[in-house]
């Protein structure tokens, strides 16, 4: 009798998967830290070389169409708005919703790469790039264009990833592998979206509206 | 039990009400600071200071609501602060060592 009861509590262990929900949001929150500290530097060099050279970075400010930035904080926003949404309708049972909200994220976060593409080939057919013929003996405005491709650069890489990841969320919610029971996984690629969201409601200010 | 873990730690639903009123607020805000900034305002004394104020605000807004951290334990607050102090030290520093060179 008493080997039954084990073997019945062995075959209970074996299918008990060993979750750690608030372990895996940390885990998140300490890779969002140090992606912190990686901006946090790019964001410190642009507050030295500003202060070095206020004008160029002003004048450098009046070649960006603060429009298409502003529009883009927008959609960025919204994205992050879908997102965060998308956790309530998982939670509550609403699976269907709740990957609409997430493909809407997505579909955001390629409207943003559409925006930044035609910014960039505009700035550089203009020839406003480091060591363009039209920036030459500007030393400010090279500075500035550096860190504005660096920094857009990169946080643009991050949408991307950000992409990724909520793709990858989608697929794992149509296989019932992210459920209203365990949703940690959109949760984290949630919060990596808004990191991406945060940073660029910095980079707005600092760039398209230098001037 | 394998199932309904994270059910039962508190797990804290936010409403789509916050949501939208959050989502409000940030649009409101990025409509202000892009006004103030490209209007003028205030022949454009105000820029640095709106920019200074507004985006640590939407910053926070995002933090605070969209991540959840109102509703997290202090140990998630706790980590946050130790890494905003640490840029600011890094900031800091650094200007002094550029201002004192």
């Amino acid at each position: 009798m008493s080997d039954v009861a084990a073997e019945a509590v062995r075959a209970g262990h074996a299918h008990e998967e060993h979750r750690d929900y608030e372990g895996a949001k940390l885990g998140m929150w300490l890779f969002l830290f140090s992606e912190c500290m990686l901006f946090g530097g790019l964001f410190v060099l642009y507050a030295m070389y500003r202060a070095d050279h206020p004008r160029a970075f002003s004048a450098g400010g009046g070649h960006m169409d603060a429009l298409l930035g502003v529009a883009n904080t927008l959609v960025l926003l919204t994205g992050s708005f879908a997102v965060a949404s998308s956790i309530t309708a998982l939670q509550r049972g609403r699976r269907k919703l709740a990957m609409g909200l997430v493909g809407t994220t997505i579909l955001t976060g390629v409207a943003f790469m559409i925006v930044k593409a035609v910014e960039w080939s505009g700035h550089i057919r203009q020839g406003y790039f480091p060591h363009s013929h039209l920036l030459q003996g500007k030393p400010g405005e090279q500075l500035f264009f550096s860190l504005y491709y660096v920094m857009t650069g990169l946080h643009g890489v991050h949408v991307i990833a950000g992409i990724a990841v909520l793709t990858a969320a989608l697929v794992l919610m149509a296989r019932g592998k992210v459920t209203q029971e365990h949703f940690v996984f959109l949760e984290n690629a949630a919060l990596y979206w808004h990191l991406v969201d945060i940073i660029w409601i910095f980079l707005l200010p600092l760039f398209y509206l230098a001037a | 039990m394998a199932v309904a873990h994270e059910a039962t730690e508190e797990i804290h639903v936010v409403t789509y009400t916050t949501y939208t009123l959050v989502w409000a607020a940030l649009v409101g805000l990025t409509l202000l600071l892009s006004s103030i900034s490209l209007l003028h305002v205030g022949g454009g004394r105000w820029d640095a200071l709106a920019a200074f104020i507004i985006s640590p605000l939407k910053a926070a807004l995002v933090v605070f609501f969209f991540m959840h951290l109102k509703y997290e334990k202090t140990l998630f607050r706790v980590m946050l602060m130790v890494t905003l102090c640490i840029i600011i030290i890094f900031l800091g520093l650094t200007f002094l060592d550029v201002a004192l060179r």
